[in-house]
């Protein structure tokens, strides 16, 4: 699955918050599009809220808020995502998995990391990469989520 | 999201309606802390609650946190579904008492 041949086109948005709602309308338009089944959709909702905010709050951190650039086709049985920012390097797949064990008592239930493990398990397969375009570095996340069956 | 607050018995009742997201998980924490101020008993009612992410989860632990150390406590009713799911997969299911409605609240 993890050829990236494709034509489908970057949509551009300021990488904020309050635009969290319309990258959410325009994935969901293109899940629709791509005939991702309803019963698919909640879960598709949770893994890709859950990579997008992650970038949104870290990606540009200390620096000027730049942009986040989202882009969606269909692929061999898969709906594919790609998020593209031009922020910190950073590979969410590097990280610790937050699910493998469960918070013991209330105070040492923690929420760090959690998303980015929700993110994981939602996805059928993942790949990052950092890679130079026009001079300048750019993270690139791919989420692949299994619509055949 | 809607937040419709309401009384049972001794409960302070805050029923979600449809998402518990990135954008509208600050007005449940807004909501509940202030509600935690006057009473320490509060019940999460999730039965029209269709989706939540980690940033609805955070927000569920700092309000049980609160209740905690007010020596009091937050339940939650109505969890089904995907909100069930997500809560189960985290975890933190086992740091709250779960009713099956809020009638049944004890």
């Amino acid at each position: 699955m993890n050829g990236q041949s494709t034509d489908a086109e970057w949509k551009e948005f300021p990488a904020l918050l309050d635009k969290y709602d319309e990258m959410l309308s325009y994935i969901m338009e293109m899940a629709e599009t791509c005939g991702v089944p309803m019963k698919r959709q909640m879960k598709l909702q949770l893994g890709f809220e859950e990579a997008v905010v992650n970038i949104i709050s870290y990606a540009y951190l200390g620096q000027e808020p730049g942009n986040l650039w989202i882009r969606a086709w269909k692929q061999d049985g898969a709906f594919v995502i790609e998020l593209k920012d031009g922020g910190s390097q950073f590979n969410p797949l590097l990280k610790e998995d937050a699910l493998e064990e469960k918070p013991k008592s209330l105070e040492d239930a923690k929420i760090g990391g959690l998303g980015i493990a929700f993110m994981r398990r939602i996805f059928n397969e993942i790949s990052y990469n950092y890679k130079k375009e026009d001079g300048l570095f750019f993270n690139h996340l791919t989420l692949y989520l299994d619509i055949s069956a | 999201m809607e937040i419709k607050e309401m009384s049972h018995d001794d409960w302070k009742v805050l029923a979600l309606t449809d998402r518990l997201d990135t954008q509208t998980a600050p007005e449940l924490e807004t909501k509940g802390l202030s509600l935690l101020e006057g009473n320490p008993k509060i019940a999460l009612d999730f039965a029209e609650l269709q989706y939540i992410s980690s940033a609805g989860l955070r927000v569920l632990l700092l309000l049980a946190k609160k209740a905690k150390a007010a020596g009091g406590s937050v339940v939650l009713t109505g969890v089904d579904g995907m909100v069930k799911e997500v809560i189960e997969e985290s975890g933190i299911d086992a740091f709250f008492t779960i009713y099956d409605t809020v009638e049944s609240l004890p």
